[in-house]
């Protein structure tokens, strides 16, 4: 129960935090006329509603309003508060206008409210660990699955298909590839890669003739897997940085899901391998359930339990991860604003205490309750 | 037994194989360019003069370094792409003779073309700089750089005047820029054909040299990237080998304490408190450490941040221990306690887990003492998966320590790394993540065979299922 008012209240400020943490007012009047400013930017930029010009300065904090309502924090998360530069404390001297502006986590060094980028942190830190999660689970219950369910003895085929499998794999990358080197506009490559698709259906119906054997799907994805767990995730991820020009959010999404899927293939593997014995699934593969509809209505379900479990862990990673980046520096774009980032100017500047525990008290609250959560888990599980 | 072992290391050498090619292909797409440094470097100005002559200096210095051959073993490209197609270095022209040749189709023709350009560049650069001279180079930088046909055509047009001390080379570029817009590759010259370059190709030499331990030279200040690591690793050894001593150290007594003790709520409390330890941020500790406590005023002056190289240079651990250990206490506490309150709760499990199998109770009702039946039965048993344990953590702590490195500037393997990773040296990088991989799938291994060797019951069970 108090987990769950948790993760709502971290729910709420990433969703709403634009709301809470705004310079612009909740509703102000200003020549006579009345605004809702936070509401009204998506249709100020659509052109529906007209603002005078003193709002398109974007300073919000000197205009002179004839009546305001402000919202909770007034300050954006990159408004620079030109009368409280340099660091000042929660409990210095602030020079505001009065109780309501009061920087209440202080100011960094150019002068930025740290409570608003405090609560800009739960929008980035949660959406970059649900989406790169997200992804990671996707990629990873489809090949643990994979691998799982038809192991190395499993996935027969007759033996000329499967050199034409393999074959086939080749070419596809091949014309894919090309695809993407000449933007999509090469008539040709199109039409071969028509050709080459079609080739595959084709042998794909062709009858099974001669010996079978056994594609080993689960020692090639077990190498993968293997293999990408050797390298150190921090590593990994700052191994594939470089070959980004301008990293974007985006990429360090998914580069954290490239990291993270290992974990949850592995356990859905073994899931798989555990589950596909038992005797109801037997049963349904003598009745001729196709085995895509055994693996997602009967299998997955059962294995989803213990899966849930690795979701919790591996966002608490996730949140991890990303905060290290931002405090390393190496990564995000520039200018972004979170609890890592905020952690990192504590380096240069030490006695301003309020940049480090702040943040970090976010991060522990959430990987605690995360963990907590899989604990929990675990134990309805078991 | 053997099969399994034979199994296991060799799916463990061809992994390690296959994250040798991707780093290798990694470090050859990452945004610098090694050869572009060093003939940037060594050129003495030449390379900035026009991008038709830093073309030559490029290809020259690709040849010093041996870096002009195949990348891999095989390609495949397009049949329309000739063999030697990897002799053309310099990224620019790279790109530009790629897009012209997939628009044409016709090696020989593009070939012409960028040697008529080139000559004629010579041609320009030989005579003495004038008005006439200068336009030619600008329009040459605009032609050796665009793939776009009609863009080269406009950069031939001038005056008369401006033509006549060169029309014959210009004539030559029209005719054959004609040419090329009439070209289009025909269908079947899509078609994939693979080529076997041999073993004289740079993997094949990149790998070779790093089998034999040379893992290169640092792009940035030219040392073999060998003496950057010998100085770091012992830095990093001693905070993760401290800290992970210091958690068993820790874990062991109290996790066996809390197995034993009767259940009750001081218990639960406990274990919440461990798990908050573990979920504490170490990077966050370790900062607010750093910064708040070891600051004059609070009376805490034993660590200084740089103390690291004063400590190197008078010879470290045996010649000055107490200011080592102090020197260290901070780094590996930061280290060691998310270590230790997860190996508590893992210690507790395992042995109250042991203490109720069926053969601790027959063990109870013969008879035995307590003291006997904890540590001659039960302690064994626990201990195993423990020992086990710590080669499966090896890569989180080694991520955990980049960090705390970083943090505390402890001149370790991990600031070393986000050191290259900042000034660019991915020669550095990438043979670092190489070499914290293969320690990782070496330590997973150990652990692996560790465990099968201990336990005949998952021995078993693995053979049965051919892992």
């Amino acid at each position: 129960m108090k987990l769950k008012i948790f993760f709502l209240t971290v729910l709420f400020f990433a969703f709403f935090g634009d709301w809470i943490a705004n310079e612009k007012p909740v509703y102000c009047q200003f020549e006579g006329k009345s605004y809702f400013p936070i509401f009204e930017v998506p249709f100020v930029k659509l052109g529906w509603i007209d603002w005078p010009a003193d709002f398109k300065n974007e300073n919000w904090g000197n205009i002179p309003y004839e009546k305001v309502v402000k919202t909770l924090v007034p300050y954006s998360p990159e408004t620079i508060d030109r009368k409280n530069l340099g660091l000042k404390s929660p409990f210095a001297v602030q020079n505001t206008n009065g109780f309501w502006d009061r920087h209440w986590m202080g100011t960094d060094r150019i002068g930025r409210d740290v409570l608003a980028g405090w609560i800009r942190g739960f929008r980035l830190a949660l959406g970059i660990g649900f989406l790169s999660i997200f992804i990671a689970g996707l990629v990873g219950i489809f090949m643990g699955g994979l691998a799982g369910f038809y192991g190395n003895d499993r996935f027969n085929i007759p033996v000329y298909k499967a050199f034409v499998l393999l074959f086939w794999i080749i070419g596809f990358v091949y014309w894919i590839y090309l695809v993407f080197e000449t933007n999509g506009n090469n008539l040709s490559i199109l039409i071969w890669l028509g050709i080459w698709i079609l080739i595959g259906t084709l042998v794909y119906i062709l009858p099974a003739m001669g010996n079978r054997t056994s594609f080993p799907i689960d020692w090639i994805i077990s190498l993968i897997i293997q293999a990408i767990d050797a390298i150190p995730a921090l590593f990994f991820l700052l191994a594939l940085l470089p070959l980004i020009k301008n990293p974007t959010l985006f990429h360090v999404i998914i580069l954290i899901a490239l990291i993270r899927w290992t974990g949850i293939a592995r356990l859905v593997r073994a899931e798989f391998l555990r589950i596909r014995d038992l005797e109801y699934i037997q049963a349904a593969q003598l009745i001729g359930i196709t085995n895509f509809l055994i693996c997602w209505k009967h299998i997955l379900p059962n294995a989803m339990g213990s899966v849930w479990i690795t979701f919790a862990y591996s966002f608490a990673g996730a949140i991890l991860l990303e905060a290290y980046l931002g405090y390393l520096g190496i990564g995000m774009p520039a200018g972004t604003i979170s609890w890592g980032s905020q952690m990192q100017q504590v380096r240069e500047n030490p006695s301003a205490w309020w940049l480090a525990v702040f943040p970090g008290l976010a991060i522990f609250l959430i990987l605690f309750s995360l963990q907590k959560m899989g604990e929990k888990l675990e134990s309805k599980v078991s | 037994m053997l099969t399994y072992l034979v199994k296991r290391i060799s799916t463990l050498l061809l992994s390690l194989w296959i994250i040798s090619v991707c780093l290798f292909f990694l470090q050859k797409n990452a945004t610098v360019d090694v050869v572009m440094l060093q003939s940037k470097a060594r050129s003495n100005g030449s390379f900035y003069v026009h991008p038709l002559a830093s073309e030559k200096v490029y290809r020259a210095e690709a040849v010093r370094l041996n870096l002009d051959r195949p990348l891999f073993y095989f390609a495949m490209k397009p049949a329309m792409f000739p063999d030697t197609f990897y002799k053309i270095q310099y990224p620019e022209a790279v790109k530009v003779q790629k897009k012209l040749l997939l628009a044409t189709g016709d090696w020989a023709l593009v070939q012409t073309y960028f040697q008529a350009l080139t000559a004629f560049y010579e041609k320009v650069a030989l005579t003495k700089n004038g008005p006439v001279s200068i336009f030619w180079k600008q329009q040459l930088q605009e032609m050796a750089n665009t793939s776009d046909l009609s863009a080269v055509k406009a950069a031939c047009k001038g005056s008369d005047e401006m033509r006549k001390p060169y029309i014959e080379e210009l004539r030559k570029i029209e005719g054959l820029l004609d040419l090329l817009s009439y070209q289009t590759p025909s269908f079947f010259s899509w078609l994939p054909s693979p080529r076997w370059n041999g073993y004289d190709n740079q993997f094949h030499s990149w790998f070779s040299k790093i089998i034999h331990g040379d893992i290169g030279i640092s792009s940035r200040d030219g040392r073999p990237v060998w003496d950057k690591l010998e100085e770091a690793i012992p830095w990093t050894l001693w905070v993760n080998g401290l800290a992970i001593l210091l958690a068993y150290l820790f874990a062991m007594p109290v996790g066996i304490l809390m197995a034993i003790l009767p259940k009750s709520r001081w218990l639960g409390w406990i274990n919440n408190f461990l798990l908050a330890l573990y979920a504490l941020p170490a990077f966050w500790v370790g900062n607010m450490l750093l910064f708040q406590a070891t600051l004059p005023e609070y009376g805490f002056s034993f660590f200084s941040i740089s103390g690291w190289s004063n400590l190197q240079r008078e010879g470290g651990f045996l010649s000055q221990p107490i200011p080592f250990l102090l020197q260290l206490s901070l780094p590996v506490f930061c280290m060691a306690y998310g270590l230790a309150a997860y190996l508590t709760s893992y210690m507790q499990s395992t042995f109250s887990k042991v203490l109720n199998e069926p053969y601790m109770l027959f063990a109870k009702t013969k008879g035995i003492s307590r003291m006997r039946l904890y540590f001659k039965h039960a302690l064994p048993n626990a201990l195993l998966p423990q020992i086990v344990f710590v080669a499966g953590i090896i890569p989180a702590l080694i991520t955990g320590s980049v960090v705390i490195e970083v943090i505390f500037n402890i001149p370790g393997m991990g600031r070393l790394f986000i050191d290259s990773m900042l000034s660019q040296d991915f020669t550095t990088v990438y043979s670092f993540v190489l070499l914290v991989s293969v320690l990782t799938a070496v330590g997973l291994i150990i652990s692996d065979i560790l465990l099968v060797v201990t336990d005949p019951r998952i021995r078993l069970s693995r053979e049965n299922r051919n892992e």
